[in-house]
């Protein structure tokens, strides 16, 4: 087997002992590997995570090519690493950091600063940081739009929830 | 497919929900929000993102008190009260908002006479019984009838009509948000200390005007999509807290639209975003600035936008 393939064996959990331990051991001598271990989990998350909301299986491909052209910066890896041990659910999250990392690495963007991109292609929330001239209006329509129950929590949620600062 | 198929042989067996129900489901639903004591955990999901929320609701004589504090990310809480609405966001590089309460204003509420209007935009069904937070709840299904809402799916507590779980959905009935509780103690004393924030006072805030004697430009959607009425008219300041600016909210009973209109001091573009389920969008009339938003899809606000008429700046 070649050291991806162990890799790859290693992220599905298809290693035994003894070739885990010497895998973990090789990765920390060699940060060329540990890079390309860490991709392969975000890589099996992201896929994990689109295939079960989508169906379809060209995720990968998509992962690999924004990999290809994307500094990532290590504190990108360092949560994804953390992640990847961490709960099903939370690969989604990893999953839209990969997505978004050319909005991680540029200066925060604003929604002014997409106008002009239909809102189709704008992507999560995750992106969107509210300037304090939206989130005023927001509660503005928050305090007189009625509250009919209907949605419960999530007016609130939304304005707490806001994405954007949370790197 | 069989949980496809069951789906849709319940969807046919379900009986829909006659105007009456409809009105008694979401009376109970109103009313447990704004009248039961409780203290929750919930998780809230959005494009595939997920977040842990704590949520304390006290009702007293002086009113209701509420407080949010987000468990997941970024520490940030909002507090809701008699004062108005204070949200501390001061870990994220943005100053945390303080909106005052315009005297004498009431949480609004859905008009008892507006919920028979809404059966001619949305269908109500009763659907199964569900299980959240150990909690045996009913869930309510409500489709719009054209592409100018969406729809929601709602899961009320069979016992006290609190609202335990809810789903926005898109066209395709896809959720969009979501919020769920896990944990919920419904009824039981909340001491204040519970709905007081915890988050020292920020050294920098946007403090947002309940009132403002200044009047805004006098504005009107002369095209909403079906349904859509004018509720109320605000006057409101700009960000920059010199400009005037009016706020007209619109609704159709359960989804609500606010209009934006002030002269803009800088030069703006027009464009729509999205935060959420929510589209925000943004338009030049003349030497204004107009700004539509709500849990709506971009057609609405589109539309919304695309008609305003100023009447006099």
């Amino acid at each position: 087997m070649t050291n991806n393939e162990n890799l790859s064996a290693l992220v599905d959990g298809e290693t035994n002992d003894l070739e885990r331990a010497r895998m973990l051991s090789a990765m920390r001598s060699d940060p060329a590997l540990a890079a390309t271990w860490e991709r392969y989990h975000l890589i099996g998350m992201a896929v994990r995570q689109e295939l079960a909301a989508t169906g379809t299986a060209n995720v990968a491909d998509r992962v690999a090519s924004a990999l290809a052209g994307e500094p990532v910066p290590a504190r990108v890896w360092g949560r994804a690493a953390k992640i990847a041990s961490g709960m099903a659910i939370a690969a989604s999250v990893a999953g839209l950091a990969l997505f978004n990392l050319g909005q991680f690495t540029s200066p925060t963007p604003t929604l002014t600063a997409q106008a002009g991109k239909p809102a189709a292609t704008l992507g999560t929330d995750r992106s969107a940081t509210t300037p304090p001239a939206l989130g005023a209006l927001l509660v503005h329509h928050q305090q007189v739009a009625p509250a009919n129950g209907v949605q419960g929590m999530i007016p609130y949620a939304r304005l707490v929830g806001q994405e954007g600062a949370r790197e | 497919m069989m949980r496809a198929l069951s789906l849709a042989l319940c969807l046919v067996a379900a009986p829909a929900l006659a105007a009456d129900d409809a009105e008694h489901w979401l009376k109970r639903l109103h009313e447990a929000a704004h009248k039961l004591d409780y203290d929750g955990t919930f998780v809230y999901q959005r494009s595939g993102q997920v977040d842990t929320l704590r949520i304390t609701h006290q009702v007293t004589a002086r009113g209701e008190r509420e407080r949010l504090v987000t468990l997941s990310g970024p520490a940030r809480e909002i507090v809701r009260d008699e004062l108005g609405i204070r949200c501390y966001l001061s870990d994220s590089g943005q100053p945390s908002i303080v909106s005052e309460t315009e005297a004498g204003t009431r949480f609004p509420s859905l008009l008892p006479a507006r919920t028979r209007e809404l059966a001619q935009h949305y269908r109500f069904q009763l659907g199964k019984s569900d299980r959240v937070a150990g909690h045996r709840t009913r869930i309510i299904l409500i489709e719009p009838r054209d592409a100018f809402r969406y729809g929601y799916r709602l899961w009320a507590d069979e016992r006290t009509g609190l609202l335990l779980r809810a789903s926005l959905l898109n066209e395709s009935g896809q959720p969009m948000e979501e919020v769920m509780f896990t944990q919920v103690a419904i009824g039981g004393r909340i001491p204040d200390s519970a709905v007081r924030p915890g988050t020292p006072e920020p050294a920098s805030k946007t403090v947002v005007a309940g009132k403002t004697d200044a009047t805004g430009p006098v504005a009107t959607v002369s095209d909403p999509p079906p349904g859509f009425t004018l509720l109320s008219r605000h006057a409101r300041l700009q960000a920059d807290g010199k400009l005037p600016m009016t706020q007209l909210v619109y609704s159709d009973g359960l989804s609500s639209v606010s209009v934006f209109v002030g002269k803009s001091g800088s030069p703006q573009t027009a464009a729509t975003s999205r935060l959420g389920a929510m589209h925000v969008r943004h338009a030049v009339v003349g030497d204004h600035q107009v700004t539509v938003l709500g849990d709506v899809p971009a057609a609405t606000v589109e539309r919304m936008a695309a008609s305003v008429t100023i009447t006099k700046p």
